[in-house]
């Protein structure tokens, strides 16, 4: 994997990553994917992807309003906060 | 060493010295509290403790007994400890991360509202791999535990903290999480008792996700029977979990007791005669010759293929995957610390890169390459394929076997530093823990004796979907004949 795609990756998953520091993953992760290529060499033609170990459907809960009594707890978490409010770097230019 | 007045105190026991009147919650509360201060400076368990709170618990606890109102609560005055990744309403959930230093859970964990309803006192959260990524506890950005049967030497992980706390008698019960083995190798690797529910069996609201399809909470204890009552207390359907599944009510102690001739146990080569280490094969083929002495009919299925090698690829691309999803949440807008930055984008990306630790980076990255354009169906569709074929492999064991034993780690307690560098070698440890996660299967490990080394051994006990109970009493046969309940590290009796 190289330095490129780490690049690429990394703006995907939104992490700032050094260059020496993405170098050392892009090697640990090629090494990783290499072994794991092993996947390959099993025929898995028709067989059915499993995303979840029980085939049951999620349950929808009714579509009715809630109330929350944490929202104070909650804000006291956030790291800037003002009047009841979540403060965060400008989203709009 | 066995233990019978000395360090262990059985939850059973606690709870009939209770409500007898031959003990007070307060007095147990204060015996896990000196423990913990003496031995926790050298094991590491703790992150955080709340004795203040607990001592308040503890004595409405006793009030309420001395007044004859208090129903026959299953954990009357048991002292619990909690991994660092289920919320406690006011407690610190940092999940061994930086990203969470400072937040305090809003709102209690569904498990936590079971054992507060059940009579537990909790006394703390235990320490963590990051995010529950890793197998020694040693990716946490706090500190390190270290195994009470050897300082020098890991716990397992991720929950090592947890199994810690217990090994070193600090606490009779602690929960944990298990998501590719993170409950039965650390047990394993300290000699006590640990078990993951079927999944879907214990709600996972207030558990911080990791791989959701995976993920599932479960208890570490000294006995099985603990371990048993425990359970009985946190399985359960919650609507709040869209997974959970209704088993209706549970009393895994009663059903302890049948009789093992009646039970088919299957061994496989890749989990007993396949193990390198020659301490624990040696341990788990005894332990199997034990079985088949009791009575129990050993029914080899070598040649079922259980795909043991692809274990680790399959899991390893199903968890980061999901991994770099779930974790997309914490971005440093509404809670920890926050890099500065004029931009969103920045701000994420500083904050992220910054408090994430090493093994978390290293994971979200994999995750995301393998469900990115291009990618997904080699990597991401194929390892649910194979996921599928994993389960198809256990429908087939059991249509022959009613469980099935083996190792649960490859290796004993390894020294501190040895894989941690070399994250393809640390996965491997969790080669054997990894196919009943991946097929949601109840599976537990149980001690079954030492390396001569001296080091603990577990024996892996995994059953069909909702085996929980069958599960448990194999494991519990197994404990009566080993004599190995209440199996604590030295430090514990030294403490006592």
């Amino acid at each position: 994997m190289d330095d490129r795609t780490i690049d690429a990756l990394a703006r995907l998953a939104r992490l700032e990553i050094d260059p020496k520091t993405g170098h050392q993953l892009g090697e640990q992760l090629t090494s990783i994917l290499n072994h794991f290529d092993i996947l390959q060499e099993l025929n898995t033609e028709d067989v059915a992807p499993a995303p979840r170990p029980l085939d049951h459907e999620a349950p929808r809960r009714e579509d009715k309003p809630l109330s929350s009594d944490c929202i104070d707890a909650l804000r006291n978490n956030a790291p800037l906060d003002d009047e009841g409010h979540i403060e965060v770097p400008r989203v709009i230019e | 060493m066995k233990h019978g007045e000395g360090a262990f105190r059985s939850a059973s026991g606690i709870h009939d010295d209770i409500l007898q009147g031959r003990s007070t919650a307060t007095s147990v509360l204060e015996d896990s509290i000196r423990r913990i201060e003496r031995l926790d400076p050298s094991v590491g368990a703790f992150l955080h403790c709340d004795f203040e709170g607990a001592r308040t618990r503890a004595s409405d606890l006793d009030r309420l007994v001395k007044k004859g109102s208090v129903e026959d609560l299953p954990l009357l005055g048991v002292p619990i400890a909690i991994k660092d990744n289920i919320c406690v309403k006011g407690m610190p959930n940092t999940c061994g991360s930086r990203m969470l230093e400072g937040f305090r859970a809003p709102y209690q964990a569904h498990v936590i509202e079971r054992l507060l309803e059940a009579g537990a006192v909790l006394v703390g959260k235990t320490n963590l791999d990051e995010f529950a990524m890793g197998s020694s506890t040693e990716n946490s950005a706090f500190q390190v535990t270290h195994n009470p049967h050897d300082l020098e030497r890991v716990p397992g992980g991720s929950s090592g903290g947890s199994a810690a706390a217990v090994a070193a008698g600090m606490v009779p019960l602690a929960l944990g999480s298990d998501t590719g083995g993170s409950i039965r190798q650390p047990a394993a690797l300290c000699g006590v008792v640990g078990f993951k529910p079927t999944y879907g069996t214990v709600s996972r609201y207030g558990l911080v996700a990791f791989a959701s399809s995976l993920d599932q909470i479960g208890p570490f204890g000294a006995s099985v029977l603990d371990v048993a009552r425990i359970s009985s207390v946190i399985v359960g359907k919650d609507h709040r979990d869209s997974t959970s599944v209704d088993t209706g009510p549970r009393d895994f102690p009663a059903a302890l007791s049948r009789d093992i001739s009646e039970m088919r146990i299957g061994v496989h080569r890749d989990h007993v005669d396949g193990i390198q280490d020659p301490g624990v094969r040696n341990c788990v083929e005894t332990s199997i010759q034990s079985l088949r002495d009791a009575g129990a009919r050993i029914v080899r299925l070598d040649d079922i293929d259980l795909l043991s090698k692809y274990a680790v690829p399959s899991y390893y691309i199903v968890a980061t995957s999901e991994a770099s999803s779930n974790l997309s949440r914490f971005d440093g807008m509404r809670f920890g610390p926050r890099e500065t930055a004029s931009a969103l984008r920045d701000a994420y990306s500083g904050t992220r890169g910054k408090l994430f630790g090493e093994e978390v980076r290293r994971r979200i990255l994999l995750g995301t390459f393998a469900l990115s354009s291009g990618y997904h169906d080699a990597y991401y569709r194929k390892a649910l394929q194979v996921r599928r074929l994993f389960m198809n492999a256990y429908t087939e064991a059991f249509s022959r076997a009613d469980l099935i034993v083996g190792a649960t780690s490859p290796v004993p307690a390894f020294p501190l530093g040895q894989k941690v560098k070399d994250p393809l070698t640390m996965y491997q440890c969790d080669v054997l823990t990894i196919p009943p996660s991946l097929a949601g299967l109840p599976s537990a490990s149980v001690p079954c004796g030492n390396t001569p080394d001296g080091l603990p051994v577990g024996l892996q006990v995994t059953g069909p979907p909702l085996g929980d109970s069958s599960v448990l009493s194999l494991a519990f046969a197994f404990e009566q004949q080993s004599g190995l309940q209440g199996y604590l590290a030295p430090m514990a009796e030294n403490a006592s």
